[in-house]
């Protein structure tokens, strides 16, 4: 089974994705520093041309549009109850929520866009030739390489529930997926748990001395 | 340089399941054993116990020395284990990362690791993957990264937990002629028992908790009554 979905567009070819990794990164981080640290007053003026140019750079990369749109809509259940507390509880609360919505958007949208311009390993790479610490990039490195393995076992265990389940609904089928759920940390716990072994076996000590 | 020597060593999980009791064997160097056996019997926890990665009680002497928490660091240099599952092995982002691994603590300097992973890639027929990420690739180059992983660390021993577990017959037959070129001691913990006849000249048998037989590899894989006795089939190299 392979699963790319997190950089599924970073290996097409594009003005966006011949610009050196290294710059891309700094312009994700800029903007999203420029976007953090903006007034408010600021941000409904700056708001607009930075999301034309990150869909103009979406478009020229040939990376559907709709797509990143998407997936910067993950953030959805992170600033929907922050936005609801604010306007319920201070003052010119949907102003202030509505400039963080854009602020979060923005920011997302702009590392979306770095995902999907730039493969990983570069962007890995990258960070380690400016002396990124090494064991940040491992712990990024693992997360990225155990994602698609662990998405790999759910949907095998999601299909092997489909098969045997015989249409169970309602309480039965959440019942059966958190236990699947349960499952799942377990076999992530015993994997860790091999992979540490391969890591001892070809020396590592633990010690941070990767 | 290379031998291996268990004394009454004995493994029990922490919910008091013995997975074998006073085994005792010597593996001479440069010497190719399979630990053949029943599922449950006991065979990698006993690749395992041999490398330091579960507690076992007993010696354990690698290359005439014996084994202890102490000294476990410069054990595990003179061993290299390809683990069943490549994906618990390849945890680094690129091929190449994860043949240099630990190159350093054994005291290569940056250009021999350089040179170390282009000849290990070279040997394993994976030349040019020095950059491709290992979990794109197929079962068969995973498992022969693991091979070049182990053999970069130029090791006495090379352990092996079903090397050969889910691989088409072409993959197979790369990976059997991989590890016949690999001149150390070989333990390879296999039910491939055809693999077992073209790689070993020695076997054992592990099961019920112990080592129920030894000796050659045509002795012992020939004896039907003693094979079928343990769960086994006589390979067809001896049928």
């Amino acid at each position: 089974m392979r699963h790319s979905f997190w950089d599924h567009y970073s290996s097409l070819n594009s003005p966006v994705h011949n610009i050196p990794t290294g710059l891309k990164i700094i312009f994700a981080l800029f903007l999203v520093i420029l976007l953090t640290v903006l007034p408010g007053s600021y941000i409904s003026f700056a708001s607009l041309p930075i999301l034309i140019l990150l869909i103009t750079m979406l478009i020229i990369s040939k990376v559907p549009v709709a797509n990143v749109i998407k997936r910067t809509l993950v953030i959805l259940p992170l600033v929907l109850p922050v936005i609801v507390l604010n306007s319920i509880f201070m003052k010119a609360g949907l102003k202030h929520s509505l400039i963080l919505s854009v602020r979060s958007f923005l920011s997302i949208f702009s590392l979306i866009l770095l995902v999907s311009v730039t493969r990983f390993s570069d962007i890995m790479k990258t960070l380690s030739s400016w002396h990124f610490p090494r064991i940040m990039i491992m712990i990024l490195s693992f997360m990225y390489r155990y994602f698609f393995l662990l998405t790999g076992e759910m949907e095998k265990m999601v299909r092997a529930v489909k098969m045997r389940s015989g249409g169970s609904r309602g309480f039965t089928l959440i019942r059966i997926y958190s236990q699947i759920l349960a499952i799942l940390f377990i076999k992530s716990y015993e994997r860790a748990e091999r992979v540490y072994h391969a890591m001892l076996m070809r020396g590592y000590d633990g010690n941070g001395g990767l | 340089m290379g031998s291996i020597e268990a004394k009454n060593i004995s493994f029990t999980y922490p919910d008091g399941v013995e997975v074998f009791k006073n085994i005792s064997f010597y593996i001479n160097h440069h010497e190719s054993v399979g630990i053949i056996g029943p599922n449950g019997a006991g065979k990698t926890t006993l690749l395992l116990a041999l490398s330091g990665l579960v507690r076992s009680s007993g010696e354990i002497l690698i290359s005439k020395v014996i084994k202890s928490e102490k000294n476990i660091n410069e054990i595990r240099k003179k061993i290299s284990f390809v683990f069943q599952n490549p994906d618990d092995q390849l945890f680094m982002p690129h091929v190449e990362d994860d043949i240099s691994f630990g190159l350093d603590k054994l005291g290569y300097s940056e250009k021999e690791i350089r040179s170390i992973v282009k000849e290990s890639l070279r040997s394993a027929g994976l030349e040019g993957f020095e950059l491709r990420s290992s979990h794109h690739l197929s079962l068969g180059q995973k498992k022969r990264v693991c091979l070049a992983a182990a053999f970069a660390r130029s090791p006495e021993i090379l352990l092996l937990d079903e090397p050969s577990n889910e691989l088409d017959p072409a993959g197979r037959r790369e990976l059997i002629r991989l590890i016949r070129e690999f001149a150390g001691t070989k333990l390879v913990v296999s039910h491939d028992l055809d693999m077992i006849a073209e790689v070993c000249n020695t076997v054992l048998i592990l099961n019920k908790n112990e080592i129920v037989a030894s000796g050659s590899s045509e002795k012992i894989l020939s004896d039907k009554k003693l094979m079928e006795r343990n769960s086994l089939e006589v390979p067809y190299k001896y049928r």
